[in-house]
């Protein structure tokens, strides 16, 4: 199968997310409905998550996103400013606690089930990467490097 | 029979009472930035005026909800639990929402009066 690419370069992130999921849909329409909704969930998070921590930066003025498809493989690439070193700091935390579990959807409910229990804050639930591994079965790697986050979420397919 | 709406975005939560039962069907789609906003206050209502009612919480027409709806959606289960009287919460057996279901239904183990199910589409 051809490679197929969408790229986005996002202002007005939150206004963007379900056309995102919509543009997905349509790049995926010939592959299996799990893997349709697995990328458009991990898409959409991971543009929420850049919406929510984010902010511009002089080499990431804005949000952008990439989405390759290849034969066997899909990989979501988000990339955003982000001056915050705790956010930073949490962010690379939660991927690192991702990469060393072998049980993703366990990992998940337990976070769930300590989210319900904490007071309700402004904070996000942080619950959207551990969703990603769990339910869409993505591998998760961060990077951060110049004011810039780069997230990037792999996962194989037959 | 009694039919109310709540309305916000994409998302529709549509309480129908009759007798002593009442469901409260989700439909749409949620994924705003700050969801428990507008779903905390509806949770807080239907908490307290369902109190005496057996409670089917359906969503089966749920096209997809973001991770910050996960916990209202939850708090949702928990308060109508807190009433003592069953709860029923349908998912649909497909792939996007079987994760959720499991979920669900780890977490209705903690509680006293929901049951979990899902079922397959018409």
């Amino acid at each position: 199968m051809d490679e197929l690419t969408l790229d986005l370069s996002v202002a007005e992130v939150w206004a963007s997310i379900r056309e995102t999921r919509e543009r997905i849909d349509h790049l995926l329409a010939r592959h299996p409905l799990e893997l349709r909704f697995a990328t458009k969930m991990a898409g959409s998070e991971l543009l929420e998550n850049a919406a929510k921590y984010g902010a511009p930066v002089a080499g990431a003025p804005c949000i952008s996103f990439c989405l390759t498809v290849r034969g066997d493989s899909i990989e979501l690439i988000t990339k955003n400013g982000c001056k915050d070193l705790e956010d930073v700091d949490r962010l690379q935390t939660i991927v690192t606690q991702i990469s060393n579990t072998h049980d993703p959807q366990t990992l998940y409910l337990q976070m769930i089930a300590e989210a319900a229990l904490r007071p309700t804050s402004n904070q996000g639930s942080g619950l959207g990467l551990y969703r990603i591994a769990a339910e869409g079965r993505f591998v998760l790697s961060c990077h951060y490097d110049g004011e810039i986050v780069r997230m990037l979420a792999y996962r194989s397919h037959p | 029979m009694s039919e109310r709406i709540y309305r916000q975005d994409g998302l529709s939560l549509v309480l129908t009472r009759w007798g002593g039962k009442a469901t409260v069907t989700w439909q749409g789609v949620s994924d705003s930035r700050h969801p428990a906003q507008f779903l905390t206050p509806i949770i807080a209502e239907l908490g307290d005026d369902l109190k005496n009612l057996e409670v089917t919480v359906d969503l089966r027409q749920l096209e997809y909800i973001n991770s910050s709806t996960v916990l209202p959606l939850i708090n949702m289960i928990k308060r109508f639990d807190a009433n003592g009287k069953p709860v029923r919460v349908l998912f649909l057996e497909v792939d996007w929402q079987r994760p959720h279901r499991n979920c669900m239904s780890a977490i209705a183990r903690t509680l006293k009066n929901v049951q979990v199910e899902g079922l397959l589409p018409a």
